[in-house]
């Protein structure tokens, strides 16, 4: 048939074939050597940082990209993460998990990530630096933002797996292995106490209206925030 | 007692009028772009969010004509319709059904496509996106070029640049 022509479909039904969720970023990146039209509309998805992403040079950015890259595609709901303003730069939100003392609180995290070469391992050697900019009453969080990450395999996570780990513990703190032993005293000893804590800096400090870097307005409107 | 005998009086109209309407089940006129007429009835057809807002409107009581969908795109559209309209009735039977319906060549799943977009059908929008995508999985750009024939606008220095940025793309 002449009207038959997949480089021509339209872009908006080109989009949704690519944003099914068996194509990997491996398939989309394939695809975008396919015609113009098709590398047009993976940019898109990949978003504007689409020539930050393609300053990657080193073994270190690439995986880098590739991590971004899959971001794009594989987030889980309540999650997303945005490259700043380079490749080591990142900001990540989450909406805390239903059934939560955290639930339906905006969470904004900071991301650095060593990119090290020529001077040290660097990521994904050495784990990213996660900071939460939202105060949050939790075992596992200090009072300054900083997340712990005792655990050595943590190294190989890439930033996806990262996020899903410290989505986990919103649902299992953690309080033997905690960064504020004060709250993980209470979590042990008065769970109605630790709850109704949680609840409270949840309402007072994880507002939609936080400063950000990125301009997070879409997302919140998607998780109905 | 005055509230349930007003309960009554008008519990029986309005129930009247939903048997009314729900036998009824209008059956609609649609004009494909080869000027065909199809006609269905509306419980089929509502389920294209296009053909629903029309006939919501009002605009529904003469010919609907569908410019974008020629006749033979129309006939299997409306078979899926047909086959959708109580979703519940057997999934298993249903899958099946689905999957032997999007069993068609290149050509006619790219008109089903575009005729799912046109008419605002969801899930065969659905389904056949999800067609194509388990076609592009896996396969190398010269594969995916030749199975959809489309041809390679790149020029060897573009193509080039592309295939080195999307390296780790083609490592197995």
């Amino acid at each position: 048939m002449a009207s038959c022509s997949w480089s021509n479909l339209p872009r908006e039904l080109t989009d949704r074939v690519f944003r099914r969720n068996n194509i990997n970023s491996k398939d989309l990146a394939r695809c975008s050597l396919v015609c113009t039209a098709w590398r047009l509309v993976i940019a898109d998805i990949w978003g504007k940082n689409f020539s930050l992403l393609r300053t990657a040079n080193t073994e270190a950015t690439r995986r880098i990209v590739r991590d971004y890259k899959n971001f794009q595609i594989e987030t889980f709901k309540g999650c997303k993460a945005e490259l700043v303003d380079s490749l080591s730069h990142w900001e990540a939100i989450m909406i805390g998990p239903k059934d939560t003392p955290y639930a339906d609180g905006v969470f904004l995290l900071k991301i650095d990530l060593s990119p090290g070469y020529p001077f040290e391992p660097g990521y994904p050697f050495e784990p990213p630096k996660v900071k939460f900019l939202t105060k949050v009453y939790h075992p596992n969080i200090g009072r300054d933002g900083r997340v712990c990450f005792v655990k050595p395999e943590c190294s190989s996570l890439t930033i996806f797996q990262l996020l899903l780990v410290i989505y986990a513990r919103f649902y299992n703190p953690e309080p033997d292995d905690p960064v504020d032993s004060a709250i993980a005293q209470i979590y042990k000893t008065q769970r109605i106490q630790y709850d109704e804590n949680a609840r409270d800096w949840t309402k007072k400090y994880a507002t939609a209206s936080q400063e950000s870097a990125i301009d997070w307005s879409r997302f919140l409107k998607n998780n109905k925030i | 007692a005055i509230q349930s005998s007003r309960f009554s009086c008008v519990g029986f109209p309005l129930a009247y009028i939903f048997l009314a309407c729900k036998k009824k089940s209008m059956a609609l006129k649609l004009k494909s772009s080869d000027n065909k007429i199809f006609e269905v009835e509306e419980l089929v057809a509502v389920q294209s969010e296009t053909i629903k807002s029309l006939v919501e409107d009002g605009c529904a009581n003469n010919v609907i004509p569908l410019p974008n969908v020629d006749s033979k795109t129309l006939e299997l559209v409306l078979d899926w319709c047909k086959n959708h309209v109580d979703v519940k009735l057997d999934e298993e039977k249903l899958k099946e059904y689905e999957d032997k319906f999007i069993e068609v060549d290149l050509a006619v799943l790219y008109d089903l496509l575009m005729a799912a977009n046109y008419l605002n059908i969801k899930d065969l929008l659905n389904r056949a996106s999800q067609k194509v995508a388990d076609m592009l999985k896996g396969k190398k750009p010269e594969q995916i070029r030749e199975t959809f024939n489309i041809v390679n606008d790149f020029s060897p220095e573009e193509e080039e640049e592309i295939r080195k940025e999307n390296l780790w793309a083609f490592e197995e």
